[in-house]
């Protein structure tokens, strides 16, 4: 190698050397943000084995940080070859890097896939999570401060990924709101149908009475309905609607 | 009108209209009378005027403006576990159920919710009413009418209003919070289809009262859609289902999953993978002997690939490590105070770095090379002799190649 060629490498190594990351531009910023909410990730990446999510199954999930640096890297690496884009490269990595651990709350931290038909058939299922005070199962939903998702999506027809910003301390999956209709219980020993006694009450469940088959007897369930405890005594459409109307279903994961 | 406080449902049994729909007549009278004393003792009438005005009230009888249904239930074309559950429709005008009444009676709402199997009952669109426009009507026989429309004492009972806090249930689409709604008294057999029909009962108080029912039963719908009563579970039962298969993730750094794999020299070896979820943070597992992890450089393609498949991505990368290295090299080169003699050295010497051989190939081989070089080129072009210096080049090839070097 001549003199000035090896001089010429070597003012080109020390230069890399030197090499400052600029703020990164908001693309590739969003870009990597998407990569970290698991957007575009292929799903035999993240879940290598379908026996890892059987069907009618919940599987809770931290968000393996190195995994995600490893994935920067490779997103940061591209189109450069040589010495100098690499050193670069993994100066821009190193920048992302120190960006994750700072801003950490920005981040996915935790998450949960469930794969059910719940996913199809109550597309509007609510999903809340808690951080530690968690409210009392019976809470009312008003008032309720469940952690803001950061991704909230049916990846298929029966498999919804819910990513969160922190790690919860209890997970409410509810029935949406707007699906209710007005409906009775099944009684578990007789397997018939019952209207259930008023809430905190110490009333008795309530036999459906049916005219017809299929058909309810609606002026003997309005009169039984009155006699309940706690539902007014007197039979009418309102207090029936109100007794029928059946509250969400709600299953608590601590 | 006072709003609730949130999550909270008030039930009324109905709410009356201002009027219901009827003929009314309004009596305006005018008398005119005289007095001569300052207070008005003993006034004569002068005059009586009487204005008569008949009025018409009357809603929409054959068919519903769309935007008066707000949501219903079971969900149109849904499929479901009804089996439990009494279907309704909610109604913008809380007042609707209540605007009509079936003759004789005066309080008996006019609307009705019918579930009917889907071979039990025809729907017949585009139909002339008897107003002269078109409307839908559903057409039933006998039996079917007898079983299916609820019975005059029970009509009351099947229409409710409801206040409903903001931002609740059904009242997305709403403006003032209330609503009506009207249920049906049948309930669905799992694993059949039905069509639910809101239908107008203010001309069918016979059939009602199932006095003398015609052998075939036409009613006027106002809205009307499918569902099928699966048996697929309630929500409850499902979510229940769920919850008995409720874990963490059952992959980890420490408990990766074991997959085949081909090593680079051919044999087979065993890949420990984990994706970006795991169940639990803990130390990776040494790999054994045949093992590898591949986990983080999976991770460090798939962003290669992920990147390089987004064009645009990949411009702001390149523009930015452009950006980075040129803020890298910059002006040293040309600093101030470098003179121009600096400047001249400085662009020799990259030029020569640029340009230098950085192999090192010794002379002789080079020349070599270069002379095969141009004995060749007068061959690839035979006759080239008008552009090319007098063709010296075969005879001059070492020449030739210095120059190139």
């Amino acid at each position: 190698m001549s003199e000035a060629g090896r001089a010429a490498l070597q003012r080109g190594m020390a230069a890399a050397e030197k090499l400052s990351a600029g703020e990164p531009p908001q693309a590739v910023t969003e870009a990597i943000d998407r990569y970290h909410r698991l957007m575009g990730i292929p799903f035999d990446h993240i879940v290598p084995d379908p026996a890892l999510l059987p069907e009618e199954s919940v599987r809770f999930f931290i968000v393996d940080g190195e995994w995600l640096e490893a994935l920067t890297e490779g997103v940061l690496s591209v189109g450069g070859t040589g010495s100098r884009a690499s050193a670069l490269a993994a100066r821009h990595t190193e920048l992302y890097r120190s960006r994750m651990r700072t801003a950490a709350a920005s981040g996915p931290v935790a998450g949960m896939l469930l794969r059910s038909t719940l996913v199809a058939q109550w597309p509007t299922t609510q999903i809340l999570a808690f951080a530690d005070p968690v409210p009392p199962r019976d809470a009312k939903p008003a008032g309720l401060d469940p952690i803001e998702p950061l991704r909230f999506e049916a990846l298929a027809p029966t498999l919804l990924l819910v990513l969160w910003p922190q790690v919860p301390s209890a997970v409410w999956i509810e029935e949406p709101h707007r699906e209710l209709g007005h409906g009775f219980h099944v009684d578990p020993q007789t397997g018939g149908l019952v209207v259930p006694p008023a809430p905190n009450t110490s009333g008795a469940n309530v036999p459906v009475q049916m005219r017809a088959p299929q058909t309810v007897d609606i002026v003997r369930l309005a009169a039984d309905v009155a006699r309940q405890p706690g539902r007014g005594g007197r039979a009418g459409s309102g207090p029936l609607a109100a007794a029928l109307l059946s509250r969400p279903y709600r299953q608590v994961f601590e | 009108m006072t709003e609730l406080e949130p999550g909270r449902i008030d039930f009324y049994d109905g709410v009356a209209p201002g009027l219901r729909d009827d003929t009314y007549r309004v009596r305006v009278t005018t008398t005119v009378e005289h007095s001569a004393t300052a207070d008005h003792a003993g006034a004569q009438p002068l005059e009586v005027f009487t204005e008569d005005r008949w009025v018409k009230v009357a809603g929409a009888k054959y068919r519903l403006d769309p935007g008066e249904v707000l949501s219903v239930y079971p969900p149109p074309d849904s499929a479901g576990a009804y089996t439990t559950t009494l279907g309704h429709v909610v109604l913008r005008r809380r007042t609707l159920p209540w605007e009509k009444a079936v003759a004789p009676s005066t309080s008996t709402p006019w609307l009705a919710l019918l579930l009917l199997d889907v071979n039990e009952a025809t729907i017949n669109r585009n139909v002339a009413a008897p107003d002269g426009t078109r409307h839908t009507t559903v057409s039933m026989s006998a039996d079917v009418a007898r079983a299916a429309l609820p019975l005059r004492a029970e009509v009351p009972l099947l229409c409710h209003a409801r206040q409903v806090a903001p931002g609740g249930p059904d009242t997305a689409r709403d403006d003032d919070g209330w609503v009506a709604v009207v249920m049906t008294g049948r309930l669905p057999v799992a694993g059949r289809a039905y069509n639910m029909c809101l239908v107008s009962l203010a001309d069918h108080g016979a059939v009602l009262d199932r006095g003398s029912v015609p052998a075939t039963v036409t009613l006027p719908v106002l809205h009307d859609w499918t569902f099928k009563s699966g048996s697929s579970g309630t929500f409850q039962k499902v979510a229940a289902g769920v919850a008995q298969n409720a874990a963490a993730f059952g992959l980890s750094a420490g408990h990766p999953a074991s997959l085949d794999h081909t090593r680079r020299d051919g044999t087979p070896g065993v890949a420990l993978y984990r994706g970006p979820i795991v169940g639990v943070a803990d130390e990776p597992a040494v790999a054994a002997e045949g093992e590898t992890d591949v986990s983080l450089s999976t991770a460090r393609t798939l962003g290669r690939l992920l990147a390089a498949a987004d064009r645009s991505l990949v411009r702001e990368l390149s523009e930015w490590r452009r950006r980075d290295l040129m803020s890298g090299l910059g002006p040293p080169a040309f600093a101030a105070g470098s003179t121009s003699g600096d400047v001249a050295a400085e662009t020799v010497a990259r030029l020569s770095g640029a340009t230098a051989d950085p192999w090192g190939v010794p002379d002789r081989v080079r020349r070599l090379h270069a002379r095969r070089d141009g004995a060749l080129t007068p061959a690839e072009a035979p006759g080239a002799d008008g552009g090319t210096p007098d063709g010296a080049i075969p005879q001059d090839a070492g020449t030739a190649a210095e120059g190139r070097s």
